[in-house]
């Protein structure tokens, strides 16, 4: 299943090539209307970019200005702490380029660990034999259909048990293992041949060299589309660090952008920062995507065939 | 590993090796499983029960709580702020599904054919999916909630005056519901694109032939082949519907905006669990919300497989 999304993804882009012809009216209203929907999805995009490159006293001025007639990088580095800045001082000092670095070590940690634990659990769930395997599987997808917001508040207590309130535990620890990570995981690896498998054995592989040097490497695509997924999933996590932090030198990108976007009484919303801030978040994630298009659709997708 | 297997001149493997390399054989699907399940029993699968007994109790803080009862569940046939967060949900639902798989099936079944830049439309369609829904948060906040907004110059052009639409009640579930269709149309099409990929090209070619029209092959094959994947389109949004929280947050506040007209479930649970720390509560709150989304999959579910029995 997860093949057919990726093929579709991968798509025949190029495909049968088409000469041109004169449009009829029926081509030239699809067109139309496709290039509306595309203004209508990009536009933000581009506001985004438009305004980070504005002064705030641009911004906030009738009517808009739809192109920066005073552009300028001062948001760039005012936001990243290179120039002095009052906003930044006002909530904790603490500036983008700090949050960009926690964010980064905070997914890249998690997205490790979790395609390694999916990867190798899915491997026992697709090619070992063992006691309770089809029951221990069925049951960790049963609890797949419970929404997240159950596991809310039993979280909140079982980290302020531990005391890890303020600290990243608890936006690290229990990504590390997701159902879905392994369902996923387990639908690639059943791809693999068995006589792959009993050949690496027969060759004096043990169970964990067999997973690691035969089975992993085939799997590779998978646990990319899963590590992109997961990185995503992480690098975009909001409710989390809302809940955990309120130290500002902890905070992760979306955290600090909702920070932001809160005001400080009699100055206006530094929209100028919050445009600039919100583009360079995004830009990490929009940048694997443009790179990796297949199997972020693979992934984001999954599921959806039966 | 290696000394089982290397050939030994003293003779046959030694037994406690052999012995110990078949214990390895035996235990290792449990060694390649426990690090996951040690982890998401603690934090995955023992939070869910957990939660029904947090429910039943009154905490005062994190360690000291007090049995109830049922009192939490009582609660909500009285909590205002609960029936208008589950009515606004409902209504949105109700909107946002149909036309998203109106949009989406619509775009979707536009790029399956062989059309010119076809991959451009794909990647900026599914561009918004990609995006960190806080930001999505604070871009539809600013376009539909600002006076600074290039809405308001647009708007100006039809001489519409334009103070911002989230202050006004009636405007904030258009409002959300444009945010939701914006983010999520694209993700949705790529769930139809695959659905229509499996539908075998002959079946069009048999259509045309007996004369029927792109629109007569669209109703009645393209909508009845794609039933399932439509259903679960319709299942995901729906479920989703019930689980915004971040774009929420950002746009109308965890008070649900002007006269609470934004107020959806995700946004009240996280209210009750984390500004009040009503803890008991807050439990009682998801739950229902699961059981209400549970509750509306397997409706769909079965009323996509009657649909498909007639």
């Amino acid at each position: 299943m997860g093949h057919k999304a990726e093929a579709i993804a991968a798509g025949p882009d190029t495909g049968p090539s088409i000469r041109w012809r004169r449009p009829s009216p029926g081509q030239f209203l699809t067109h139309f209307c496709l290039i509306i929907a595309l203004l209508i999805f990009i536009f933000p995009f581009y506001w985004m970019v438009a305004s980070s490159l504005k002064p705030l006293a641009d911004i906030y001025v009738v009517p808009v200005q739809f192109w920066p007639t005073h552009p300028t990088f001062n948001n760039y580095l005012e936001i990243a702490g290179l120039i002095q800045s009052d906003e930044i001082d006002f909530r904790g000092g603490i500036s983008l380029s700090r949050t960009f670095l926690n964010s980064t070590f905070i997914a890249v940690v998690n997205t490790a660990g979790n395609v390694f634990l999916a990867s190798l659990a899915g491997y026992a769930f697709a090619k070992l034999r063992f006691k309770g395997r089809n029951a221990l599987f069925l049951s960790m997808l049963a609890t797949m259909m419970i929404p997240n917001s159950v596991g809310l508040v039993p979280n909140y207590l079982i980290m302020a048990w531990l005391k890890w309130i303020n600290t990243w535990y608890p936006l690290i620890i229990p990504g590390l293992a997701t159902p879905f990570a392994v369902f996923w995981m387990r639908q690639y690896m059943t791809t693999v041949p068995d006589e792959m498998i009993e050949a690496a054995r027969i060759d004096g592989c043990g169970p964990f060299a067999t997973y690691w040097r035969v089975v992993a490497p085939v799997v590779l695509p998978g646990m990319a589309a899963l590590a992109i997924f997961s990185f995503m999933g992480h690098w975009n996590a909001f409710m989390g660090p809302l809940i955990y932090l309120n130290k500002p030198e902890l905070y992760t990108l979306p955290l600090f952008l909702a920070v932001l976007d809160s005001g400080v009484s009699g100055r206006p919303v530094p929209l100028h920062l919050i445009f600039t801030a919100s583009f360079v978040s995004i830009l990490p994630i929009l940048l694997i995507f443009l790179f990796a298009q297949r199997y972020f659709i693979a992934g984001l997708t999954a599921g959806s065939i039966k | 590993m290696g000394v089982a297997t290397t050939p030994s001149t003293l003779g046959p493997p030694s037994p406690p090796s052999r012995s110990r390399y078949f214990i390895w054989e035996k235990t290792a699907p449990y060694v390649f499983i426990s690090p996951f399940f040690i982890l998401f029993g603690i934090f995955g699968a023992f939070p869910i029960l957990f939660a029904i007994w947090i429910s039943f109790q009154d905490w005062k803080s994190v360690r000291a709580n007090e049995f109830v009862g049922f009192k939490n569940y009582a609660r909500l046939l009285t909590d205002n702020n609960f029936h208008i967060a589950l009515s606004n949900t409902v209504i949105l639902g109700v909107l946002v599904v149909p036309l998203m798989i109106i949009f989406s099936l619509s775009l979707a079944n536009v790029l399956n054919r062989p059309i010119r830049g076809r991959s451009i439309y794909r990647t900026a369609y599914f561009l918004p999916v990609v995006t960190s829904l806080v930001v999505v948060g604070i871009l539809f906040d600013f376009f539909l909630g600002s006076v600074y907004s290039p809405l308001g110059s647009v708007l100006q052009i039809f001489d519409i005056e334009y103070k911002g639409l989230l202050n006004q009640p009636v405007y904030v579930k258009p409002a959300i519901l444009i945010m939701i269709l914006w983010r999520w149309v694209g993700y949705n099409m790529m769930i139809m694109l695959a659905g229509l990929q499996s539908i075998p090209a002959e079946l069009y070619e048999a259509a045309r032939m007996d004369g029927a029209s792109g629109l007569q092959a669209f109703l009645h094959i393209t909508v009845p082949l794609m039933r399932r994947v439509i259903a679960f389109a319709a299942i995901l949004s729906t479920i989703g519907m019930f689980n915004i929280f971040e774009e929420a947050y950002m746009l109308v506040g965890v008070g649900g905006g002007v006269d609470r007209a934004g107020l959806l479930m995700g946004l009240i649970i996280y209210r009750q669990a984390f500004v009040s720390f009503k803890f008991g509560y807050a439990s009682a709150l998801a739950y229902a919300n699961a059981v209400i989304i549970i509750a509306l999959s397997f409706l769909q579910i079965f009323a996509s497989e009657r649909a498909a029995a007639e």
